[in-house]
């Protein structure tokens, strides 16, 4: 296939693929490597990168990169072989102008606004400045009406008589961020979901390479609350390894302190918000007054409670003393009394049991071929988890197991969420005990410039596996490329699909299980019926060699 | 009963005032006593605890800008706060709050519970219908259902105090309980039936579903805006006083109590203290409830609630056969 | 842990919730500008400031700008240093500047009431 093979920075390798046989190629790479991590596109030296990332949820990465040119780049869409595939395909559509021949949605937009001009550059090319940007976006006059998701009249497939068309969001109690989802109900029931995003597109990516490595850091913190401190850090672990830089140990702890403090807090939140959605708001409540000891422990350790800004290149921004790791130790093990108390009344209640269990099933297989990552992944049973799979921080040292649950509903992603905060807990215990002395604060701040070359970089926020991708170009101190994949776009294409049949009540719970954050993500799916997932098949041999709690 | 004019009309100026008030009173406790069980402080600042704020809401949506939406169905929108708080208002006045004879009544007045029970339901249907978009057509639906549900229970219920009672007038229901015992002791699976369908009638959880904000946002009353939120909301909390006297009344004996028929000022006091508990027996189970998925309602609501009737009217029947 | 069904829990979770204080801290508490842990707002010592402008270059939301700040003497001559000037509707308050000056002629203080910022 006149195929080479390239050694990267960190020891993975990169085919390099003729445009013309990328399908053979995935559908190659994909009886071995099934997750498809991410596709990442550069525009360089007149061309237009795509890197696809493959992984075997052991951690052993494959890279395949095709070279199109930047004028009417075109390339197959392999969103016939896996299905979370084309929403990737949409925003690198969206963002750099490729045609992907045979892609299921051909004219719809997901990130770029309805009103940015048809004939206009995509906007992450190189050639287009921020100035030019700003001023296309400043020309549009009139809005137009974003078109029906589910059209009602005309050619539609339902009569109105039977369907009604409910529209659920942008502006809607259930969700906390702005998007749409159009759901034809029939009676109850729904017959077809279909979400239409892009309210909050913020472009981070652009501003990220109009700003310097250290700027940019603040920057990528601000693309989600409540897993900021895992968007700063896979920044952080992604700029280490292209500048070569590499913070010490005490650093390492006390980074792992804080994003697992984080995952506490993201988990309890979620749980909370579980009763919420099935109407049970003393469940909420309750749960949300239990986080705030762990916020309050974030606001002590870092200055801030959501956007703690604590990290920086090779270390963190101000050391732990002995006494507040004490308060530290002290405060979790309130919380644990607190929690456990809360969480095990509301998980055995139930009513409760009767909103959760077997409520938006899916199977492994299709979970799989979507995409899914994290506690979505692991509650279908697939014991996938960066922080053990790929160790960074201080997750080498520490002990701790993965969970997992049968089932993949509703209330098998509750039950991971729960137990996973037990195992944050242990975590926290020993991060106390074991922490080494140092000092963590670097010398300087990084304000240099970059070195020529790629990192790639994967942690596990509490929504599941984080992918951040960044180039550097040799004398600059702007980053070239910033490439973000946030856990929920791969997890949406589940959410849709796991909806339907469901009844309108089961809606705020079932889109909400993957734990949805869709301002970090704004790239939910626009699910057309009649395309049916094509399964890939698992090898035989993953599940049985992932082992639960391997020993480190 | 009383046969002079002006007295009644006294009578029903004050009881009706004294029924606006109670309402929002009524309102202060439940969402007081939910917010506790949720370790809230619930209403805080106006007033003592907060008590005058279910009032002030009131006021400030009474001042805010009313947007009707076009295509709006103006005379279906403007008359169902009208009839709504009109007749719960005279259903109230049938009710022996103030005495233990009520204002108005008259023989076999048990009756008039039902219209007024069916035209508050109406008033909310042509509330929400007076515009029809996806949120207020499935919140209205989900309305009907749960109407034609709790209705059929409620008439049971009461159906087995006319049994037992002999009569079907209030005010003999009332005389009934206060030779004998309250009506609780002789039927208290048919109390524990009222009340837990009085939650569905109510629309509070687990049977909010016609207003389930994390699915259709405010159902029924999505479109509702200013004075006439306002009023929609008043009589929410006017139905809630409504049942739960109703509930007093039939079940509890009203105001009636020790040294009551001596002390004429007693019956109120006695029949508020039976009110509150009753308001927050419903609190609680509304702190606790999880919203029933809406297919599951009959499974949940009549179901349930009808075979415990049932039950009921057997163990009753051969109560009073054994008593004949 | 859930996998026998119970509700006496909850139950007897929102009993005792009901007859205890709530969690929620009174309005005093919470209306403060700053606790202990505030990380507090950039202000600058004009006296420390050399001018250096390394504030603003590290500064993420670019909130800095350098004014001219007048003749300050600095060793043996008299030069015209520029001072840096926060633009506080701009600020995410991050303290990077305070800690990258070399003179700690950047603060960040606690003591001050919260900014607000009215659009004009």
């Amino acid at each position: 296939m006149g195929a080479v093979s390239l050694p990267k920075s960190d020891g993975t390798t990169v085919k390099l693929v003729p445009s013309e046989s990328i399908v053979d190629a995935v559908k190659e790479i994909a009886t071995t490597h099934p997750h498809l991590v991410g596709i990442t596109a550069v525009h360089a030296d007149s061309n237009i990168e795509l890197l696809y990332s493959f992984d075997n949820f052991r951690g052993e990465l494959r890279h395949l990169r095709v070279i199109l040119p930047d004028k009417q780049p075109s390339i197959d869409s392999i969103s016939g072989i896996l299905l979370g595939a084309y929403i990737y395909e949409m925003e690198v559509r969206d963002m750099f102008g490729v045609n992907f021949n045979g892609h299921p949605l051909p004219n719809t937009r997901l990130l770029l606004p309805d009103s940015y001009p048809a004939g206009a550059p995509p906007p992450l090319l190189k050639t287009v400045t921020m100035d030019q940007l700003m001023k296309l976006l400043d020309s549009v006059q009139e809005l137009q009406p974003p078109s029906p998701a589910i059209p009602i009249t005309g050619s539609s497939r339902y009569s109105a008589e039977s369907v009604v068309i409910l529209p659920f969001g942008p502006y809607h109690p259930a969700l906390k961020e702005p998007e749409h989802f159009a759901l034809a109900l029939e009676g109850e029931k729904i017959v077809e979901a279909r979400p239409r995003i892009g309210y909050v597109h913020r472009g981070i990516e652009k501003l990220a390479e109009n700003r310097t490595f250290l700027q940019a850091l603040f920057l990528v913190e601000r693309v989600c609350g409540i897993c900021s401190f895992h968007h700063s850090w896979t920044y952080t672990l992604a700029a280490e390894k292209l500048l070569g830089i590499t913070p010490g140990a005490r650093a390492e702890y006390l980074r792992t302190l804080v994003a697992e403090l984080e995952r506490i807090h993201s988990h309890s939140l979620w749980i909370g918000l579980l009763g919420y959605w099935a109407g049970f708001d003393s469940m909420f409540m309750w749960l949300w007054s239990a986080r705030e000891r762990i916020m309050k422990l974030l606001e002590m350790i870092a200055g801030n409670r959501v956007n703690k800004s604590y990290i920086t290149i090779g270390g963190v921004r101000a050391d732990v003393s002995d006494e507040k790791l004490k308060i530290v130790q002290r405060e979790i093990e309130e919380f644990k009394k607190e929690f456990k108390k809360i969480s095990e009344a509301v998980m055995s209640y139930e009513p409760l049991w009767e909103r959760t269990k077997n409520i938006g099933s899916f199977t492994a297989e299709l979970a799989i071929s979507a995409g899914a990552v994290g506690p979505t992944l692991r509650g279908a049973g697939i014991p996938y988890d960066i922080r053990k799979i790929e160790p960074y921080g201080a997750y080498p040292d520490l002990s701790f197991e993965v969970i997992t649950e049968k089932g993949g509903d509703v209330l098998s992603i509750s039950t991971v969420r729960v137990k996973e905060t037990f195992e944050s807990i242990r975590i926290i215990e020993q991060i106390v005990e074991k922490i080494p002395s140092g000092n963590p604060v670097p010398q300087t701040f990084f304000m240099g410039t970059s070195k020529e070359g790629e990192a790639f970089a994967r942690t596990e926020p509490p929504r599941g596996e984080l992918y951040y991708y960044l180039r550097g170009k040799v004398g600059s101190r702007n980053p070239y490329r910033v490439k973000i994949r946030t856990p929920t776009l791969p997890n949406l294409v589940l959410a849709a699909e796991a909806l339907k049949g469901y009844t309108l009540a089961d809606v705020p719970l079932i889109l909400t299980m993957i734990d949805p954050c869709f301002s970090c993500e704004d790239r939910a799916i626009v699910y057309v019926k009649g395309m049916e997932p094509l399964m890939v098949k698992l090898p035989r041999s993953v599940p049985a060699n992932l082992s639960l709690g391997c020993p480190i | 009963m009383s046969s002079a004019p002006l007295l009644t009309s006294i009578l029903t100026i004050v009881a009706g005032i004294i029924f606006f008030f109670l309402s929002f009173l009524f309102e202060w406790v439940e969402r007081k006593a939910v917010a506790r069980i949720q370790k809230r402080v619930g209403p805080y600042f106006t007033g003592p605890g907060g008590i005058f704020q279910p009032f002030v809401d009131f006021l400030k949506l009474l001042s805010k800008t009313e947007a009707i939406s076009k295509g709006t169905e103006l005379l279906f929108y403007r008359a169902s706060p009208i009839i709504g708080v009109t007749l719960l208002t005279y259903g109230f006045l049938h009710l022996p709050f103030l005495s233990q004879s009520p204002v108005l009544n008259f023989n076999g007045d048990l009756l008039v519970i039902f219209i007024v029970f069916a035209f508050t339901c109406l008033s909310y249907l042509m509330a929400g219908l007076s515009l029809r978009t996806p949120f207020t057509v499935v919140g209205t639906g989900r309305l009907i259902v749960q109407y034609s549900l709790y209705e059929l229970i409620f008439l049971s219920s009461f159906a087995l105090i006319f049994f037992q009672a002999g009569s079907a007038t209030i005010s003999d229901i009332v005389r009934y309980q206060m030779i004998n015992r309250p009506l609780v002791l002789y039927q208290p699976i048919g109390f524990i039936v009222a009340v837990f369908s009085l939650l569905a009638k109510l629309e509070k959880p687990p049977f909010d579903l016609p207003h389930a904000k994390q699915e259709v946002a405010a159902g029924w009353m999505s479109e509702l805006s200013g004075r006439t939120l306002a009023y929609m909301r008043l009589i929410g909390n006017m139905d809630y006083l409504f049942s739960i006297s109703l509930i007093v009344t039939l079940f509890l004996g009203g105001g009636s109590g020790p040294f009551a028929s001596q002390i004429i000022v007693l019956w109120p006091i006695y029949f508020l203290i039976k009110a509150l508990a009753i308001a927050l027996v419903l609190s609680y189970i509304e702190g606790v409830a999880v919203r029933v998925r809406s297919i599951l309602l009959p499974m949940r609501l009549g179901i349930p609630l009808t075979s415990l009737l049932v039950v009921q009217a057997v163990i009753l029947a051969i109560w009073r056969m054994g008593l004949w | 842990m859930v996998e026998k069904k119970s509700s006496l829990r909850t139950w007897f979770e929102a009993l005792e919730n009901l007859f205890s204080s709530p969690d929620t801290l009174p309005p005093e508490e919470a209306e403060k500008a700053f606790n202990g842990s505030s990380r507090g707002i950039p202000v600058l010592v004009p006296e420390k400031c050399i001018g250096c402008s390394l504030c603003a270059l590290s500064c993420p939301s670019q909130a800095i700008t350098m004014v001219p700040g007048g003749k300050k003497t600095i060793g043996n001559k008299v030069v015209e240093v520029k001072n840096p000037s926060f633009d506080y509707s701009k600020c995410i308050y991050c303290g990077l500047c305070a800690q990258v000056c070399k003179q700690n002629a950047i603060e960040m203080r606690t003591d001050l009431p919260p900014i607000i910022i009215i659009k004009r």
